[in-house]
């Protein structure tokens, strides 16, 4: 790598470690950080596809309250430089390096959320004397370490001959890399069913079914079926307002569904 | 109060942010969550998206100190929300810097009555349903070979949306003060969270078709010796691909309910992506 892509990666892993805790800008979804990883090292067609694979896989990762999920931002960056860069591994062994990424990723967020206490508590002392500007420079530092938990590792990985890493790589039997490439389709589930865990309840089950009977049994553009989403649900919501008065929409109807759900609630 | 009262005896000219400090507190609001923790979880966030406000209102050394501390309370919403909470804060701070008589109570009191419910409507509409259809949108034109537009179509998506709201939030937040609230109870709030959670549901449900994909080899071996094999071939390699993603989604929300770990689910998932590739039921 030459000293341009050296420097773009460390510019890319810092923000992305920032905005990893941001939740603001989402150039930490592995759709962009890989993209751009991989502009960085000039692959940018295996960064994207990298990218939108683990963005299927990360989908319903969410830091829901004082939850952390699994880490997205350290395992996008380093399987993308590992990926597209001269380590040159496959989208297989991307993804499966990245879940490993993803739980000490996850790891050191929870240490650093836990260290920065100690930074708030000078924020305290900062506003005890007045000094607000010094409470606004904490805010950044704050930031900044969160922008060093992924540059960090980063800069470690890329101190790694990558020879030596493509070597690790085809140690691992076929067997296992192509039973992992299997697995994507279904590692897929995992995210959607945390998202449905927290949006789906009692009588949405019926909605999650409709998309899923039309969308399999129909060859309609995701981009179409959106739309038609929107349509059904302002219509279904202005039905019930109408029927039953806005104060009590949630309580009618759908008693099997309801059933249903506390089924899987109780099993 | 007292600092206030003859702050505003002495100074007959009533203290207003400025259309710059607005734009300050804007631009900060994206970066409410770096000093994101574990004690008052983004408390200093919004002491730091304040601060300007806190400069142009109080240059009386001690009403600083203090408002500097009022923020610096316990704070949790989901981000996108704040602006709203922001702006109303905001309305209250000015009228408090000009002698009404609002107390640190009264402002911490809003902040409370409005992260909860923000945060309980914010995380499904943002999180749970506009980021999701934008990465599927995203996703999907990759996968059509459309490329890098995939990646820009999600970026320009997601922060052009978010930006125009948190700003016409912050604004409105201000203009209408503590009033908002009463909106809440217009049933709007509620409208819009059940129009989201149908549309995010239904999207789900539709994502779940297209991406979850369990590899079941063909059953073509299974019924080569019978008489019809072919048909039955078809008819359950066919049942299969519709039944096979919906049931794994419910088993992993059976999992996910049980309190296991998804990177726990996934290694599981890995290890049968193995074992049933290396006993070729999968490929």
């Amino acid at each position: 790598m030459n000293v341009v892509s050296i420097i773009l990666i460390i510019l890319v892993a810092f923000v992305v470690g920032m905005d990893g805790i941001l939740d603001e800008w989402q150039v930490y979804q592995p759709i962009i950080s890989c993209t751009l990883v991989g502009a960085a090292v000039g692959n940018l067609s295996a960064g994207i596809i990298l990218g939108a694979t683990l963005q299927m896989i990360t989908i319903g990762w969410i830091n829901i309250g004082a939850s952390v999920a699994p880490d997205i931002a350290l395992p996008s960056v380093i399987s993308a430089l590992l990926v597209c860069g001269p380590a040159a591994l496959s989208i297989k062994h991307g993804i499966a390096l990245a879940i490993p990424i993803a739980v000490i990723g996850q790891l050191l967020n929870v240490w650093i959320r836990k260290s920065i206490v100690r930074l708030v508590h000078d924020a305290d002392k900062a506003a005890q004397a007045g000094e607000i500007s010094r409470m606004g420079r904490i805010h950044l530092l704050s930031l900044g370490i969160q922008g060093l938990r992924v540059l960090i590792p980063t800069i470690l990985v890329m101190m790694v001959p990558p020879q030596l890493i493509h070597q690790w790589m085809q140690q691992v039997p076929t067997i296992i890399t192509n039973g992992i490439a299997v697995s994507i389709g279904m590692v897929a589930a995992v995210g959607f069913a945390n998202l449905i865990n927290m949006m789906v309840s009692k009588t949405l089950w019926i909605w999650f079914i409709v998309g899923f009977l039309i969308a399999i049994f129909t060859k309609i553009d995701i981009f179409i079926l959106a739309v038609f989403g929107i349509v059904i649900a302002f219509s279904f919501v202005w039905i019930q307002n109408k029927h039953h008065g806005s104060s009590d929409s949630s309580s009618n109807g759908n008693d099997d569904l309801d059933d249903f759900d506390k089924e899987l609630d109780d099993l | 109060m007292d600092h206030n009262q003859q702050n505003n005896l002495t100074s007959h000219q009533p203290l207003r942010l400025h259309k710059m400090d607005f734009f300050k507190i804007f631009w900060r609001s994206g970066i409410e969550q770096g000093s994101w923790n574990f004690e008052r979880m983004q408390n200093l966030g919004f002491a730091y998206i304040m601060a300007p406000a806190i400069k142009r209102l109080y240059p009386d050394i001690e009403q600083r100190k203090s408002a500097m501390k009022r923020h610096l309370g316990f704070f949790n919403t989901s981000p996108i929300m704040q602006s709203l909470i922001t702006g109303v804060v905001l309305s209250m701070e000015e009228q408090r810097a000009n002698g009404a008589d609002i107390s640190d109570a009264n402002i911490n009191a809003v902040k409370t009555a409005m992260m909860g419910p923000m945060g309980g409507f914010g995380d499904p509409l943002w999180l749970g349903t506009i980021r999701p259809v934008l990465s599927a949108f995203a996703v999907s034109l990759v996968l059509s070979g459309y490329g890098i537009f995939g990646p820009i179509l999600f970026f320009l998506g997601w922060n052009i949306l978010r930006l125009i709201f948190r700003y016409m939030s912050q604004m409105a937040g201000y203009h209408r003060g503590a009033d908002i609230i009463t909106l809440f109870n217009t049933g709007i709030i509620k409208n819009v969270g059940n129009v989201t959670s149908v549309f995010g549901v239904f999207m789900m449900g539709v994502i779940v078709a297209r991406w979850v994909k369990v590899d079941f080899a063909s059953f073509a071996n299974v019924f080569a010796s019978m008489p019809n094999g072919h048909w039955l071939t078809v008819l359950s390699n066919e049942s299969v691909d519709v039944i096979a993603p919906i049931g794994l989604t419910f088993i992993c929300v059976w999992l996910i309910r049980k309190q296991i770990s998804p990177v726990w689910i996934i290694l599981g998932l890995f290890v049968l992506g193995i074992l049933g590739y290396s006993v070729r039921i999968l490929a």
